[in-house]
């Protein structure tokens, strides 16, 4: 059962990480494109 | 004109492609994830040896696969852009690091969490974990040195140069369990056949192709956003958002 746990856990850190990953990733070009349409609006 | 066509049209082309396919591309990963975790977790039988703690094999070997793949994307591009001077693979070659090193770390704390109850500790310098180790270090050589250079054309080139150089340790990893005496067994699946049961088989690409399109997803957002920290004026910011 110990083992079962330990297992479910490093599937959801395994995900867990993918996803920060891609939402930091989302973020940075988020705030570039932001910026560029300001550039582009002044 | 020429120069403008391949030098902006191009990049507003790909811009636009990642732009439809980044999304879609998270949300079938997310899925396949999903699914494959259910197999592993759920259907899959407990194995005669290591009990369940096995399963998590199914998240450790797709993410050592993904973290070579992915170096050697880097090294293609790297050398593609020594070569021709495409710019598009000096983004390819940036876009990737992240997403390498992240694998590379997933690697490592899946092995050690699978190593404690079956070898009995989480760490050992053999000569697979060692040269990975390697390959982490390689990755964040290789983002620290992205920031440390002003130019992008001079960051571009010294990566490429050392993704090229580092390539060797791919051939390292894959052939350290022949090459020396390991913990790790050697290869179970070979061109002669598989050693892993047929019913575990099929769950091993499932979480592969998951973890690809994740990747694929990530990947996406990050060649969007280095394409516009490359556009340099604002002549090519408008080709890149208007089209």
């Amino acid at each position: 059962m110990d083992n079962l746990n330990t297992v479910f856990g490093t599937y959801l850190l395994s995900i867990s990480v993918i996803l920060i990953l891609y939402v930091l990733s989302y973020a940075r070009y988020s705030k570039k494109l932001k910026d560029c349409q300001d550039d582009l609006n002044d | 004109m020429y120069q403008f066509v391949a030098k902006y049209l191009v990049l507003n082309k790909v811009f636009k492609f990642f732009e439809k396919v980044t999304l879609p591309s998270l949300i079938i990963g997310l899925i396949g994830f999903c699914f494959a975790s259910y197999l592993a977790l759920y259907v899959l039988p407990a194995d005669a040896q290591q009990k369940e703690i096995y399963r998590i094999l199914f998240v450790h070997v797709p993410s050592a696969i993904l973290s070579e793949l992915i170096y050697i994307f880097l090294a293609i591009n790297g050398f593609i852009y020594l070569v021709w001077r495409t710019k598009i693979s000096a983004i390819f070659l940036n876009a990737a690091i992240s997403i390498g090193l992240i694998f590379t770390a997933l690697v490592l704390v899946t092995g050690s969490i699978w190593g404690k109850p079956t070898w009995g500790t989480y760490w050992v310098w053999d000569a697979r974990i060692t040269s990975t180790f390697i390959l982490l270090i390689q990755y964040v050589g290789l983002l620290a040195l992205r920031s440390s250079f002003s130019s992008h054309q001079t960051a571009d080139q010294i990566l490429s140069i050392i993704a090229i150089i580092g390539a060797i340790n791919i051939p390292i990893i894959k052939f350290s369990v022949d090459w020396w005496n390991t913990l790790h067994q050697n290869a179970s699946i070979t061109s002669s056949g598989s050693s892993i049961a047929s019913e575990m088989l099929y769950v091993l690409p499932i979480m592969l192709i998951a973890l690809l399109f994740l990747s694929f997803a990530i990947f996406g957002r990050n060649i969007q956003f280095e394409i516009l920290n490359r556009s340099s004026n604002t002549r090519m910011i408008k080709e890149v958002l208007n089209g």
